[in-house]
């Protein structure tokens, strides 16, 4: 399918868009301010990881819900035929205009409806070094799938996101996988076809 | 012409927002009025995606290159100054000139496609002219003017075309203001009324601008 | 538990320290200069954090996390004192952090920058730095001559070794306050903030002034989100040793409505101290 207006790459739109169209902060207050709110969290939740992991999803998925907005609004991009459509947006646009990364993606699922994406820098977690009882359940970045989750959800597509790796806890690599579950037809806004 | 009203209509059919920029508009009309008018727009757009002629469904259907690309019509509801060839930073602009979390001195420079195709983009009569644009996520933003056009450089309103791509970028910026001015409100709950008083200035400024 | 030794000329994956997590009520692991040829090295994490890689994200990005970050301790709020002084807390973490490190970075030269080993990432090209080779930034230090010195067991230079003269911590009430007002502001916001005053009425007070605060300015007034702030600058206050009292203040002036004061209340020994050292 080619639409004429099209020509320019989703490289090239989302690169174009974080250097023009976007204003920036300071990378680190990022990363302290989300550390402040993680070593929050583990306070508040008396160490139990796995609350933690369950509020970093929830406080993403309500980012999630709302960001999507600003994405849209922002580039006013179409909508993507399809999972792999999708996934060059999330990593090539979405991924580098909100933090300037661009994740790549890989592992298919053979029907073409789950992925992942390899997380080789992450401004989250730069600087941080995990304390030893929450090396094997804390999911330091997890508030990123409940962004993906809430965003993703916005634009009718029901999906499970989870990480399967990550470098923070001695893995040698970090990895977010999305999987499309269905795309809710129902919801789509009526006028858009 | 003048922009009479703005609103902007939830997924639901719910009116979240609504603004008018004439002390006669609101005359008779008390607020569940509003949130009526907005459930009846909402469901008419529905209906009318349904009531697209069968020889134009044809004719879609075997061409399919219609091109909804909207033109990018530079400074729409942008500040006097900056329109024209003189793009000065004027002294009140130095601080004001900033467009929240959009970088530079337009909220986007492209063109863009649009996301409603089937429904109503323009609905005229002999009182008023109103525009819709419909985003991904279902919302509506809904602006309604006096006769004719949203542009002071076409008052004639000869193309009609051009003036429902002037409303197309102008609703794009709204979406934009929505975007940063209550999006990143964490006292904004979604779905519901907008009371903002930062969106709330940045829709007037951006309305006065148009004029 | 044996530590992998990190070689820093490799890409991706050998960046990173495999790191076994520290003991949280210790704190992480330390390695003392005098034991540099100790097997356990530091994490890389240590050093390279120190030195400032001009790295951004998306404001939006950033407003989001503060919104959600606002709305959660909110909810958990029981007052509005109550959330302004959890606010205040999320913000006094990172403001202590920042009094050594915002020191350390303005003691690095000038001059050492991208050519350094510290600076160059996984994506960068590799240069081959495992050997100390004196071609690379340090070369121009007076302290390069004996090299072998500055480089820990991984590879990586000691900060020490590019530090030549490492500045004082400002010990003046006004200096310390031009070092929030300027320094500090410019790390977190970009800009220097727009203004420092001193009180008029009271000997301990003064007064910084953001006319467009970066974080609060797509928030509605009401709530004052600003106590975020107040406590980076408190906590930075706090740990260079002039406690203080910080709080927020909205107020508009002309076209800037949104025009925020955050003033600050010193202890009464801190003017006394300062009086004794420095008054006439």
């Amino acid at each position: 399918m080619s639409t004429p207006t099209q020509s320019k790459s989703l490289k090239t739109i989302g690169e174009d868009t974080w250097k023009n169209k976007t204003e920036k902060v300071n990378a680190e207050l990022f990363t302290l301010t989300y550390g402040a709110i993680v070593s929050q969290l583990c306070a508040d939740y008396d160490r139990d990881f796995q609350k933690v992991n369950n509020h970093l999803f929830s406080m993403g998925y309500n980012i999630g819900v709302r960001l999507i907005e600003d994405f849209l609004a922002r580039t006013a991009l179409p909508r993507c035929e399809n999972m792999v459509k999708t996934s060059e947006m999330i990593s090539k646009c979405a991924f580098k205009i909100f933090l300037n990364m661009t994740p790549q993606v890989t592992n298919w699922s053979t029907e073409k409806d789950a992925f992942s994406l390899m997380l080789e820098e992450n401004p989250l977690s730069d600087f941080v070094e995990l304390p030893v009882d929450a090396m094997k359940q804390l999911w330091y970045s997890n508030v990123l799938c409940g962004v993906l989750k809430g965003a993703l959800e916005m634009v009718q597509l029901d999906c499970d996101v989870w990480f399967i790796s990550d470098i923070l806890k001695g893995d040698s690599q970090t990895e977010l996988r999305i999987k499309l579950n269905k795309v809710l037809k129902d919801e789509v806004p009526i006028g858009e076809d | 012409m003048t922009v009479r009203m703005l609103l902007v209509i939830n997924k639901s059919g719910g009116l979240i927002y609504h603004r008018s920029f004439e002390a006669d508009v609101d005359e008779g009309l008390n607020s569940n009025d509003y949130l009526i008018l907005a459930s009846i727009l909402h469901g008419s757009f529905a209906i009318a995606t349904q009531l697209t002629p069968k020889a134009l469904q044809l004719s879609q259907s075997s061409s399919r290159n219609i091109d909804y690309t909207v033109p990018y019509i530079p400074y729409v509801g942008m500040p006097r100054g900056r329109t024209g060839n003189e793009r000065t930073k004027s002294t009140a602009s130095t601080s004001q000139g900033k467009l929240g979390s959009f970088k530079g001195d337009d909220f986007f420079k492209e063109p863009f496609q649009s996301w409603n195709r089937s429904g109503v983009r323009q609905l005229c009569t002999d009182e008023f002219t109103m525009y819709i644009y419909q985003t991904m996520t279902g919302l509506k933003f809904v602006v309604v003017t006096s006769q004719g056009t949203l542009s002071p450089a076409n008052p004639s309103s000869s193309n009609n075309i051009f003036n429902i791509h002037v409303a197309d970028n102008f609703l794009r910026k709204i979406y934009c203001l929505y975007s940063d001015y209550v999006m990143k409100d964490p006292f904004y709950s979604l779905e519901m009324p907008i009371k903002s008083t930062l969106f709330d200035k940045q829709v007037k400024q951006m309305v006065d601008n148009l004029v | 538990m044996s530590q992998k030794i990190i070689l820093p000329s490799t890409s991706d994956d050998g960046v990173y320290t495999q790191s076994d997590g520290y003991e949280y009520t210790i704190g992480p692991k330390q390695s003392l200069p005098n034991e540099a040829n100790a097997i356990p090295t530091p994490s890389r994490i240590y050093s390279e954090s120190l030195i400032y890689r001009k790295q951004e994200v998306s404001l939006s990005a950033m407003a989001f996390l503060f919104q959600e970050m606002i709305a959660t301790i909110h909810r958990a709020s029981s007052s509005a004192q109550d959330f302004e002084t959890r606010l205040n807390g999320y913000g006094y973490g990172i403001g202590t952090r920042l009094v050594e490190l915002l020191n350390l970075r303005n003691s690095i030269p000038p001059n050492y920058s991208k050519s350094s080993t510290f600076l160059s990432n996984s994506s960068s090209t590799s240069v081959n730095e495992s050997h100390g080779s004196s071609g690379t930034g340090t070369g121009t230090l007076s302290s390069a001559s004996d090299h072998s010195h500055h480089y820990h067991e991984n590879g990586t230079e000691s900060l020490a070794a590019v530090i030549s003269n490492m500045k004082p911590r400002d010990l003046k009430i006004l200096d310390i306050l031009q070092f929030v007002h300027g320094t500090m502001w410019t790390y977190l916001f970009g800009c220097a903030s727009d203004d420092l005053v001193k009180s008029s009425e009271r000997d301990n007070e003064y007064m910084i002034v953001d006319n467009l605060p970066v974080l609060t300015q797509f928030i509605p007034a009401g709530r004052s989100c600003d106590y975020f702030t107040c406590g980076i600058i408190q906590g930075f206050l706090d740990s260079a040793e002039f406690p203080c009292r910080v709080s927020a203040h909205s107020m508009p002036q002309g076209e800037l409505d949104q025009r925020t004061v955050y003033l600050i209340q010193f202890d009464k020994h801190v003017l006394e101290r300062d009086n004794l050292r420095f008054g006439s």
